[in-house]
């Protein structure tokens, strides 16, 4: 589907890590991303979700390589620019969040030259003084004080931090921003401030956002449309609604019916059998095949390509097959 | 004469080199490196241990050949001033230096490793005092010790290995220690406590089991640091009797004789202390980069 | 007033204003030196309350909440700087070592990180014998029996093919049920269970929760379960006490404390839990701020820098523990 307003096209991405072993960490994912949405990528460890967020930025590297397929932001292939240019789109068109801000500041630096240095980075000529001016409009709407500029990293607290790593995001004013697992490592009240504050930025600074997480909670709470991925590929992709209410795929199907929920009053939680693949030796066929309640002798031979299943609506299953002519 | 920086730096110029010969000896290098180290040490020791079979004349015999003489078909190594035989004095001169290798090792081992698994799984003052004292071991320059101690006491081997010991210890004591002081807030550490496991057992089967990779890094650094070392008494006079065969008399030696163009002592004698020391340390590079890729 | 938890027959854990500090460690010199008692983090801070036979008790909290530090006193592990922890009867911390050793036939811990709870070096066969190897008197072949039955009996089969296997060869999810069947294997009475599915994959995690379940009902046991995960808290416990700071700010059975939360910290908890039900977004209140440093804890009621419900009497004084409903019992100054 391609309309006007479609920021973010990917279109049959793989990337493998190679390090004696091979690893298919994303294999032939397909994706959207409207100006303006949010959309929660979603999977457990293996899925594939943190690889695809550092392809869009292009942070894959050896023993990493982007196989096949096409990345495109605002009409650009990502992968045909040279290094050069990627640097020039990381951060003002395009930014990333990662979940331990720790590793991701220098402690010997105060927080307000990482902005300066950030923001020099990509325009030389900014004086000091508009660049912590900048930093200062950013953190605000953070809650952080001016003063903290000249605090270092370790005299903030975890939520802190992965506030002034928001905020440096957000210093070039980028497009996109691509959050990875930004509040998996925080406390629920601190995640609960911080995703409000992200939904509120989003508005105000008319973002888009893929965010990364295997919280199906947080997933409900801030996406528009949810991607599902396992084992490198893609397994279902819906409007948040849809995803909840109804998922056509089995194994978000049986996600959903595994997790506790405090507002369920006696939910019976239906566990999945297995474990999630080992992409060094995955499963043939379908990947989620071996844990699922409908598999059949078809889905242990055949991978199944994704299915349209509704408005923005596809998940690839063969159960679904019969649904794309009604659909299309 | 070597100073005790030189002594005492070599061996991470050794790991400096074996690093960058890694790369060449291809992917997955540290099995290389090991590979390499290992065939060295062996080829090595099998000429030291069967020293007496394989080397073709006495090495201590004056006047077998005409002195300074240059490698030559007779002698395939030269001669040296005294007209001995350079080949059988190279097979013959590591002896010395290998056991006063492996008995300071020895004596590492049995000292500084229990003293780094009891101080630092014990903890708390104890183990700060302890270590306090490692470290001012730690700081004193190596060769200076064994000169003091080898001109109050003699020499001999166990004199020589201790002397390089005792400088030693601290190396083991911290390294360790760094992990013993990690292990011991495992999980696994606890549940060996719920499951009733004493200290002793502890000890045994979960910590010594997680820190020997570590050890054995150090172990390879220690025989090559040592034989460095004593290589370096010998050649300041403080070895053995002038009169054996030993790689640093030779290197002495050798150097007197340089002016006089005499270049084969020098490069032999010297090149086997190198080669025997790189053995070491390839085995300690190439261990420590298989078991510990992260570290690197 | 009977503590949280307690009825008139003795209790099977009795708990009783337990406090751990722990010093902030000083230079050597310091220590010499120095002429005032170091700093601490008052990680546990007065907590008091019972936990019967059978029960799945849930210590919930954030970091520093001190559920951690009580749960581990509990279970023998870190002595109290103040309190007592009375097991079956008997006070744990006055017991000489052969009675301590029986106690850790009765007692076992699952922990968070299935990785780390394991001995790389050992095979899981091994690893899940320790506890008999110790403990019983078990002959080695008798075992060896046992232990794979166990295995077995934890969802890890054929036992067999897993005897001989070393941890890192296992998936998460399997290595937590090594975890869990090697804590099991002496017959204990009392787990402690230390966020045992935070890092497991999400889709495993009811499994493992399941596989905790059967276990205490098949073998009667008693589970206290830390978790910061209220979800996670909801399914498996049939009470509940909320940490913040080292101290308890609300007991109940699970049911009432999710029904009709009480304390303004609980209240917040559980409208900063995401709700994996896009139908059930609202605007929610949450409190600014932190969880405040452990070293110097607000004086009064410890989260009254944060609560939206505030007054002057929270600041001076240290609100106390009290039954509002039966069995329903918060620490806040707006019920007292």
């Amino acid at each position: 589907m391609r309309a006007v307003d479609q920021l973010l096209q990917v279109e049959s991405l793989s990337v493998e890590y190679r390090t004696g072993t091979l690893a298919k960490a994303v294999q032939d994912v397909s994706l959207n991303l409207k100006t303006g949405e949010t959309l929660g990528l979603v999977g457990e460890s293996g899925s594939g979700k943190s690889t695809l967020g550092l392809a869009v930025m292009g942070l894959i590297r050896p023993p990493g390589f982007v196989t096949r397929g096409k990345i495109v932001f605002d009409g650009t292939n990502l992968l045909t620019l040279a290094p050069e240019q990627l640097r020039e789109l990381r951060g003002r068109k395009i930014a990333m969040i990662f979940q331990d801000p720790m590793t991701s500041l220098n402690p010997v630096k105060k927080i307000g030259d990482h902005f300066v240095e950030y923001i020099h980075a990509h325009d030389s000529h900014v004086s000091e003084q508009v660049a912590k001016g900048r930093a200062k409009t950013v953190l605000e709407d953070l809650g952080i004080p001016e003063s903290r500029l000249n605090d270092y990293p370790h005299q903030f607290s975890g939520g802190m931090r992965q506030r002034v790593m928001i905020g440096l995001a957000l210093a070039l004013e980028p497009s996109l921003i691509i959050a990875d697992e930004p509040t998996t490592a925080l406390d629920v009240i601190v995640e609960a401030q911080i995703l409000q504050q992200l939904a509120n930025l989003k508005s105000k600074y008319s973002l888009s956002l893929i965010l990364i997480t295997h919280n199906m909670g947080v997933v409900a709470e801030m996406a528009d449309r949810v991607a599902v991925m396992y084992a490198g590929r893609l397994a279902e992709v819906a409007p948040v609604n849809s995803i909840f209410g109804t998922p056509r795929h089995p194994y978000t199907e049986a996600l959903l019916e595994s997790i506790p929920n405090i507002l369920a009053s006696d939910k019976v939680l239906k566990t999945i059998p297995g474990t999630p693949p080992d992409l060094t030796h995955p499963p043939s066929g379908c990947p989620f095949h071996p844990r699922c309640r409908y598999a059949f002798e078809r889905c242990r031979k055949e991978i199944p390509m994704p299915v349209i299943t509704g408005n923005e609506s596809e998940a690839a299953c063969f159960r679904l097959e019969g649904e794309e002519s009604r659909h299309s | 004469m070597k100073t005790t920086q030189q002594t005492r730096s070599k061996p991470q110029t050794l790991s400096a080199m074996s690093r960058l010969l890694g790369p060449l000896i291809g992917k997955g290098y540290g099995r290389g490196m090991m590979l390499v180290g290992i065939g060295i040490t062996v080829i090595i020791v099998a000429m030291s241990v069967l020293a007496p079979s394989i080397a073709p004349r006495d090495p201590t015999l004056i006047g077998l050949g005409l002195p300074n003489n240059p490698p030559s078909a007779a002698f395939p190594l030269g001669t040296d001033q005294y007209g001995r035989d350079m080949l059988s004095r190279i097979i013959w001169g590591g002896r010395f230096i290998l056991l006063v290798a492996v008995a300071a090792v020895a004596i590492c081992l049995v000292i500084g490793l229990p003293i780094g698994l009891v101080s630092a799984y014990k903890g708390g003052n104890f183990d700060r005092f302890v270590a306090l004292i490692m470290d001012s071991i730690y700081a004193f320059p190596s060769l200076v010790l064994a000169v003091m101690i080898i001109s109050v006491f003699g020499v001999t081997i166990i004199n020589e290995a201790l002397a390089i010991a005792v400088v030693y210890i601290p190396s083991y004591f911290r390294v360790v220690r760094s992990q013993v002081l990690s292990i011991k807030e495992m999980p696994y550490v606890d549940a060996a406590k719920s499951a009733g496991a004493g200290t002793p057992s502890i000890l045994w089967k979960y910590v010594w089991p997680n820190v020997i990779p570590s050890v054995v890094v150090v172990v390879g650094m220690n025989f090559a640091d040592s034989i460095l070392t004593t290589a370096g008494l010998d050649f300041i006079g403080l070895g053995l009797p002038v009169t054996l065969p030993d790689w640093g008399i030779d290197l002495t030696y050798g150097r007197q004789s340089l002016p006089l163009g005499v270049w084969w002592t020098i490069v032999f004698a010297g090149g086997m202390i190198l080669l025997a020391a790189l053995g070491f340390a390839l085995i300690s590079e190439g261990y420590a980069e298989r078991t510990n890729p992260k570290l690197r | 007033m009977l503590p949280p938890g307690g009825r008139r027959i003795s209790p099977f854990l009795e708990v009783n204003s337990l406090r751990k500090f722990f010093p902030v460690q000083r230079s050597l010199i310091a220590q010499v030196f120095a002429r005032s008692p170091p700093d601490a983090v008052h990680a546990v801070d007065g907590v008091t309350f019972n936990v019967e036979r059978g029960d799945v008790f849930g210590l919930v909290g954030e970091s520093g909440s001190g559920k951690t530090t009580a749960g581990r006193i509990t279970a023998g592990l870190i002595s109290p700087t103040e309190g007592h922890v009375t097991f079956d009867g008997v006070e744990i911390f006055s017991m000489g070592k052969s009675e301590l050793r029986k106690l850790r036939k009765r007692i076992q811990l699952v922990y968070q990180d299935p990785l780390s709870s394991l001995n790389p070096r050992m095979t899981i066969g091994d690893a899940v014998s320790e506890p008999l190897r110790y403990l019983s008197d078990e002959s080695a072949s008798k075992s060896r029996e046992h232990v794979s039955d166990l295995l077995e009996r934890v969802g890890l089969s054929p036992a067999d093919s897993f005897y001989f296997r070393y941890p890192h060869q296992l998936s998460g999810g399997q290595r937590q049920r090594v975890v869990i069947a090697r804590a099991l294997s002496i017959g204990p009475e009392y787990l402690v269970a230390d966020e045992p599915v935070a890092m497991v994959d999400v889709s495993v995690r009811a499994q493992i929760m399941d596989l905790l379940l059967t276990m205490q009902r098949e073998l009667n046991l008693t589970i206290l379960l830390i978790t910061h995960d209220l979800a996670v808290a909801k399914y498996m416990c049939n009470k509940i006490a909320v940490m913040y700071l080292g101290k308890i700010m609300e007991y109940a059975r699970t049911e009432d404390l999710f029904r009709n939360p009480l304390h303004p910290y609980t209240q917040a908890l559980l409208a900063a839990v995401p709700i994996p039900d896009p139908t059930k977004r609202s605007l929610k209140k949450i409190p600014s701020g932190e969880i405040p440093s452990a070293l110097h804890p607000p004086d009064g009621c410890v989260f009254n820098p944060r609560c939206p419900r505030v007054f002057g009497k929270c600041s001076i004084e240290v609100p106390s523990l009290l039954e509002r409903e039966p069995g329903h019992y918060v620490a806040c100054h707006l019920y007292t």
